[in-house]
């Protein structure tokens, strides 16, 4: 060891020195402006490692197309964006420019983070080719106003084993009896394969909500009185025969069941029917080419398809921002037809843009062709999720993810299960016309 | 008092220790084996579980559900590497890791020598005030962290991460440091300084060797500490290009689908080569005391 | 024997300078700032409403937030009993096992780097890899049940994470495994610095191996597992990743630790008020049981 001359005292000195150096650190240089470039940031929420590389390069033609502007890319990991950027937004120190998911919108417009964007909308060439139908819904989920831009829309679906059914003799699942009879049939608790898996834990209370619309028929959330139709009659039916099948048509694990066991379970071949979304078509093709098919939810008892949207992705700008009119520009640009169309190329799911509409990818996708001709039908009725009532997303998972293991397990009703988010969503929807009226 | 080891001097001390002579494998008496080796397998075995299904899902296809890794890929290996980017995280992780380990040790060998050897008041606030580090979750303080980050311009610096893990670790290696510390006599550190060294010198020549154990618990537990650290290096840094090996991690649980593969490939390039260290250094952290402190 | 209290009783000096408060100083200095601020902030929050998502509710609340939590919430007291469930649990078998293993990997036999670096490794491992890895085995269809498959034992019906008792003993488990290398470290190292010659004069005076364990080895190591436990128990109490990424507090709320329902309420759904005044009563209980613990083992420094 260097044999070193010093005292303690001295020690203790060079110790508080290299204190004081690790304390001002060497200063990293946040995100500036040199000369005349202008430096956006853009973050995207949903943290596929697979779209990193094709963001990137949207963005460098961006860059190309737009001289004098550059963007920084982030991509947060989908677990924690949302931590991520609530904590931006508390700190001051958000991007520019991200994306959002759909129930981000709401909390976000609460905390003023958002940049209003209906005038820009309006002078933009944009305007008359994005989808109306998810334009409104996200204004109507940020309380009226637009803040952000729809860029893709999702869509639940049954996938089933197409070669199963083959086999079965059965041609798809064109009524929900088709749904229950396939569901019984394919379970021989012998072979240890089953007709359906349920989802039991995290994130399943919306599929069952919108198993129930679809099944039961009702065609809206809230009566003209302001009452939640959840726990209708019509309702607690569904709910009933869909419970019915757990254990004995689904695996007694399915209790626990976060997404990505159940996609799991299908695509070991364990389970014959699985509702998800179309996010999942690029497990089901690896595991199980050719082999499978996605069907829409059939036309509710009553008649009409009943279609509870899934919560939709959106651009916002954040009204932090140094750059609004640069921002806008590079929205404008991810929301054109043939960005647009990649985007949702890659996600597998349908463009808000109406000219990426009609590429033809989206007719070659079995599944979004599906997605696309049912949202399109005039029969259909549509309505989304209150996402703007702040309540919503907290009862959902705080009350209403443990109560659906309960109400699996046979500890409670569908009668209590309903009815207690259907108070609980009447209350919410009273506060917040109290709010609007009061404004 | 013993005065026995004052016939010994600092010297002596400090020759290079002979080489340790190769060990002799004691007698087996019996019941070694019962005692000794079956539970180790048993261990073993239930320690390796996780680490083959994790060696399962790194080298088999995406999606694949035979029980060994046949067909044999190294897909995910490279995927993690290139289009995740998984190269730079991992040489963020090592700069952020290596440089808390060496703040953390350098500053809790001074404390733990400081509660060690010195009897004073305010003794017991101080280790009350490093437990009461570990009693909030770090969710909680992720906001006012920031902003303290933040007005002393930390923010977007690896060296965020370095002192929130720094200042996160000191309670346990304090209290190791310390507790090791106090274990080694005094009576060395005075018969060196009655040679003619400082009391610094002492310390540094006689009684860090002793330490080599703590040392070696210390630096391997801020090591992986700071290696693993993911929330705050999520939220200190906004720049794609400083995040950390836990953060890539996070990429693989997306929206709609998690991938495992890559998730475990990315998981054993990072656990392999802290533990191959490990099998190195593991036997710094049996060498005992120096034979020559005899009764 | 002088030998004895020669090595046991290291002698501290006295001394009243400034040399201690000089080594202490960096602590002190970065635990100040980068702690007391944070804290204080925690503290001063929980006196509020402040929840993301309904801004216009927020202000000053009083103790309204801990009266809401002592009186009116049905999850804080369950949730409060099963997290002293978990962190006993916890604590004793990973102390209890790295124990153990720490002792077997002391003895001398060939390989065994080899065997204590396999058995440190689970250590190494990133949260996020473990608490995915143990949600894929302990799955129904794909999981470790499928290693009984060639042996031509049934696995299905094997659910482990549905059932209360089950979920709690699964993630136990989990976490056991990660927890004890933490402890099987620490006693090696700590292991060393018995002397040999205790050892011998133990077996002179003819005590077998488990009086000497008893007599020689566990004092020694009393003072590190009075602490290990400690800063380990704390650190169950806070730590929620395994639990929230393997049940998240399910089935129910029946594997709900006051922390993951912390993380619940605040992290995820954005109330911090509450979360805070959560937080605070978390640090007061941890406080208060810290300081007994120590005081009820009486710490020593090998100098009172």
């Amino acid at each position: 060891m260097k044999l070193q001359r010093k005292s303690l005292r001295t020690v203790a000195v060079a110790a508080t020195a290299s204190m004081a150096f690790i304390l001002t650190g060497c200063l990293g240089a946040s995100s500036s402006t040199d000369g005349d470039d202008i430096t956006l940031e853009y973050w995207d929420h949903s943290g596929n490692a697979d779209e990193q590389e094709m963001i990137r390069q949207i963005l460098t033609d961006f860059e190309d197309s737009h001289p004098g502007i550059s963007v920084d890319f982030l991509s947060l990991p989908a677990d924690s964006a949302l931590q991520k950027l609530n904590t931006a937004i508390s700190s001051g120190s958000t991007p520019d420019v991200s994306s959002i998911s759909g129930s981000m919108l709401s909390p976000f417009v609460a905390q003023d983070a958002l940049e209003p964007l209906d005038e820009r909308l309006a002078d933009s060439e944009l305007a008359a080719g994005l989808d109306e139908g998810s334009i409104e819904a996200v204004k109507a989920d940020a309380g009226g106003s637009l803040f952000s831009l729809p860029f893709t829309i999702g869509s639940a679906a049954l996938w089933y084993r197409s070669d199963w059914f083959e086999d079965a003799g059965l041609n798809g699942i064109q009524t929900w009896d088709d749904f229950y009879s396939a569901a019984d049939h394919f379970t021989d608790s012998e072979d240890g394969t089953y007709g359906f898996t349920l989802r039991g834990g995290s994130g399943g209370v919306f599929p069952l909500l919108q198993y129930m619309y679809a099944y039961s028929g009702v065609d809206e959330l809230f009566t003209d009185d302001g009452v939640s139709t959840i726990d209708d009659q019509a309702n607690i039916d569904a709910v009933e025969r869909y419970i019915a099948l757990y254990k004995t048509a689904t695996p007694e694990a399915d209790l626990n069941n976060g997404f990505a066991q159940m996609v799991e379970q299908f695509d070991s071949g364990q389970v014959a029917m699985l509702q998800h979304n179309l996010g999942s078509l690029a497990n089901h093709e690896a595991a199980l080419p050719d082999k499978f098919e996605a069907a829409m939810f059939p036309p509710s008892v009553d008649g009409p398809n009943v279609v509870l949207s899934d919560p939709i992705q959106q651009y916002v700008m954040y009204s932090s921002t140094d750059h609004p009119d640069e921002a806008w520009e590079l929205i404008e640009y991810l929301m054109s037809a043939g960005v647009n169309s990649t985007v949702n190329e890659l996600k597998g799911q349908l463009p808000v843009n109406l000219d990426a509409r009609d590429e033809p990818w989206v007719g070659s996708l079995q599944a979004l062709s599906a997605a696309r001709d049912l949202l399109a039908s005039p029969d259909t009725v549509v309505f989304a999720p209150p996402l703007y009532l702040p309540e919503y997303s907290d009862v959902i998972r705080n009350d209403m993810e443990p109560m659906l293991q309960q109400l699996l397990s046979g500890e409670i009703s569908a009668n209590d299960f309903l009815g207690h988010l259907a108070d609980a969503l009447t209350v919410a929807q009273s506060a917040y016309d109290e709010r609007a009226g009061g404004n | 008092m013993s005065t026995t080891d004052s016939g010994l001097s600092t010297r002596a001390l400090i020759q290079p220790r002979r080489r340790r002579q190769k060990e002799e494998m004691p007698k087996r008496e019996p019941g070694f084996h019962l005692r000794i080796t079956l539970p180790l397998i048993v261990f073993l075995i239930i320690t390796l579980v996780p680490f083959y299904w994790m060696i399962l899902f790194a080298f088999r296809p995406e999606g694949s559900t035979s029980l060994i890794p046949i067909p044999f890929t190294l897909d995910n290996f490279v995927y993690v590497w290139e289009v995740l980017g998984y190269d730079v995280f991992f040489k963020n992780s090592v700069i952020v890791a290596v440089l808390s380990m060496i703040c953390t040790t350098v500053i809790s060998v001074m404390g733990g020598y400081a509660l060690a050897r010195y009897a004073f008041r305010g003794r017991g606030g101080v280790m009350v005030m490093l437990l009461c580090t570990q009693f909030i979750p770090g969710a909680m303080m992720l906001i006012p962290l920031y902003s303290i980050f933040n007005t002393l311009g930390l923010v977007n610096n690896l060296w965020s991460l370095i002192i929130a893990n720094v200042v996160f670790e000191l309670p346990l290696t304090v209290i190791l440091m310390s507790s090791f510390i106090s274990k080694i006599p005094f009576e060395l550190e005075e018969a060196a300084m009655v040679d003619g060294c400082s009391r610094l010198r002492g310390f540094l020549l006689i009684v860090l060797p002793q330490m080599r154990p703590a040392l070696v618990a210390v630096g391997s537990f801020t090591f992986i500490g700071a290696w693993n650290t993911f929330l705050f290096a999520l939220m200190f840094l906004s720049k794609q290009e400083l995040f950390t090996v836990p953060v890539g991690l996070g990429y693989t649980i997306g929206e709609n689908s998690v991938q495992y593969g890559a998730m475990a490939a990315g998981g054993l390039v990072a656990a392999v080569p802290v533990v191959i260290v490990f099998a190195f250094i593991q036997k710094y952290l049996v060498q005992g005391l120096s034979g020559a402190i005899k009764g | 024997m002088s030998a004895f209290t020669t090595l046991t009783r290291a002698k501290a000096r006295r001394r009243r300078g400034s040399a201690p408060w000089m080594l202490l100083l960096p602590i002190i200095v970065l635990v100040a700032i980068f702690m007391f601020y944070p804290v204080a902030s925690v503290l001063v929050t929980s006196f509020f409403h402040q929840n993301i998502s309904t801004p216009w509710a927020n202000g000053f609340a009083g103790l309204e937030n801990y009266r809401v939590m002592f009186f009116e919430d049905p999850n804080f007291w369950p949730s409060l009993a099963f997290t002293a469930r978990w962190v006993v649990v916890q604590v004793v078998l990973q102390l209890v096992v790295g124990l153990v293993l720490a002792l077997i990997v002391n003895e001398r036999f060939r390989g065994r780097g080899l065997a204590r670096a396999l058995v440190f490794s689970p250590w190494a491992i990133s949260g996020v890899l473990t608490t995915s890895i143990w949600l894929l085995m302990y799955s129904p269809t794909s999981g470790i049940i499928r290693l009984l498959e060639p042996l031509g034992i049934d696995g299905s019906g094997f659910a482990p994470l549905i059932g209360p008792e089950s979920a709690f003993w699964a993630a136990s488990i989990a976490e056991l495994w990660r927890g004890i290398p933490f402890f099987a470290i620490l006693l090696l190292a700590e292991l060393q610095s018995v002397p040999k010659e205790l050892y011998e004069a133990a077996s002179v005076d003819g005590a077998g191996r488990i009086r000497r364990f008893w007599h020689v080895t566990l004092p020694h190591l009393r003072n590190v597992i009075v602490l290990s436990t400690l800063l380990r128990g704390v650190w169950e109490f806070n730590n929620v990743d395994l639990l929230y990424t393997l049940t998240n507090g399910g089935p129910g709320t029946s594997t709900t630790t006051l922390p993951l329902y912390v993380a619940q309420q605040a992290t995820i759904a954005g109330d911090f008020g509450y979360g805070s005044a959560l937080t605070t009563v978390t640090f007061i209980i941890l406080l208060f049981f810290s300081i007994l613990y120590l005081q009820l083992n009486r710490v020593s420094r090998g100098k009172d």
